[in-house]
């Protein structure tokens, strides 16, 4: 069942006002340009993105996920620092706008290279497993020649 | 032998309706081997011992890829010591790759559960009890031993092997957030048929293949718990990381990071 290519043809009143209930929007050929239609699939589209797979949804990768997180906060950071949102924020706080993206990089930075060191310097050296195992390598070995392993 | 009096003790003191639990739990050690003619003897008696003090139903399946040292001739008179019912050698002709080692031991199983650990020596089978016991504490899909965990670390590591080792994990701690500490590690206890499709769905290779079975058991909402192990570096024999290691680790951590 196809919509009629143009406008409402007022000898067929009542299938044209029931229509838009019984066809779901997405079976509309989308050569037919429907402000419903396009909205309701962008808003499907953002709706998905940040938790698609807690949702069910289709799988995104983790790569996705990352452009997400960062367009996001790209986008906030942009439309605040332009004052795209047509908000009036105070001086200092443009100040401390601008060059926070810079800020954000040197401390992840700062964290990665603590949380490593930190993590390096505390790595557990497994001294007594090693001498462990040592006394146990010679106990194996006295007991499996004793069952008559040739090594 | 001791383990199987204390294994048909426990099995009495669980008072388990008879017939409706037929099988007690097994498990099943893959050990694939390539010139381990000096360490499968010692390992094969670690695990021997480690089992019978805990009374635990099990087998040891060592797969040999061919190894030109000789040691397929010491692992036919390991079977001759411990009975081929303990013992089960599945060698194939020649060194091929560790995920087909793994499916070709698991082919002869018959534990319902398998343990997977290296016949080096730096995997050390007293961890084995644990790794069961947390794997009934939380009824878990996978046990991984960690070495980044807890009480866990590593014997014969130089600082810069330490520094790599911490930084790489921190970069795939970040990128993947794979629910695990332990990505590289290959000293882990999974229910057979959760590794059978794991080894189904994984396509790398090396230190990237046991880092992808934990990125996909995340992916098919298997449960992970942890070990904490001490990994005491090849005690025979050569231990390396070369650029060569740290290149193809990093491909196949971007190459997860892209498709999972």
């Amino acid at each position: 069942m196809a919509r009629p290519p143009q406008g409402p043809d007022y000898t067929k009143q009542e299938a044209v006002i029931n229509w838009p209930e019984e066809v779901p929007p997405w079976t509309q050929p989308p050569s037919q340009p429907d402000p419903t239609y396009s909205r309701g699939l962008r808003e499907a589209d953002v709706g998905a993105a940040p938790g698609s797979e807690a949702a069910g949804g289709g799988p995104m990768t983790k790569l996705a996920q990352w452009l997400w997180g960062l367009a996001l906060l790209g986008c906030t950071w942009a439309a605040l620092a332009t004052g795209a949102l047509g908000l009036e924020l105070p001086p200092s706080c443009r100040e401390v706008l601008w060059p926070l993206p810079a800020y954000l990089l040197v401390a992840a930075g700062c964290y990665a290279l603590g949380t490593v060191g930190y993590r390096v310097d505390t790595f557990h050296d497994c001294e007594d497993a090693a001498r462990e195992l040592q006394s146990q390598i010679r106990e194996a070995r006295a007991d499996l020649a004793r069952r008559g392993l040739r090594f | 032998m001791a383990s199987e009096e204390a294994s048909g003790g426990s099995r009495r003191s669980r008072r388990e309706p008879e017939g409706r639990v037929p099988r007690q739990d097994k498990y099943s050690v893959l050990l694939p081997t390539y010139n381990e003619r000096e360490n499968l003897p010692l390992i094969v008696w670690l695990l021997v011992r480690s089992f019978s003090e805990s009374g635990i139903n099990y087998e040891i399946i060592i797969i040999d890829d061919g190894s030109p040292d000789g040691t397929r001739d010491v692992a036919e008179q390991l079977e001759r010591i411990y009975g081929s019912d303990t013992i089960l050698l599945r060698p194939r002709e020649k060194k091929l790759g560790l995920g087909t080692a793994y499916i070709h031991g698991m082919k002869h199983a018959t534990g319902n559960y398998i343990i997977i650990m290296d016949a080096d020596l730096s995997h050390h089978p007293k961890f084995i009890p644990e790794f069961i016991r947390k794997q009934k504490e939380g009824n878990f899909d996978i046990v991984s031993g960690t070495r980044y965990k807890g009480n866990g670390g590593v014997y014969g590591w130089d600082l810069k092997r330490k520094i790599i080792s911490r930084g790489a994990n921190f970069i795939t701690q970040i990128l993947l957030r794979p629910g695990a500490s332990d990505l590289t590690g290959s000293f882990r206890l999974y229910r057979k048929e959760v590794l059978q499709k794991l080894i189904e769905n994984c396509v790398s290779k090396g230190y990237v293949f046991q880092m992808e079975m934990i990125v996909r058991a995340r992916q098919l909402n298997y449960t992970i718990g942890e070990v904490p192990i001490s990994f005491v570096d090849r005690v025979y024999g050569e231990s390396k990381l070369g650029g060569n290691e740290i290149v193809s680790f990093l491909k196949g951590l971007l190459t997860l990071f892209a498709t999972t």
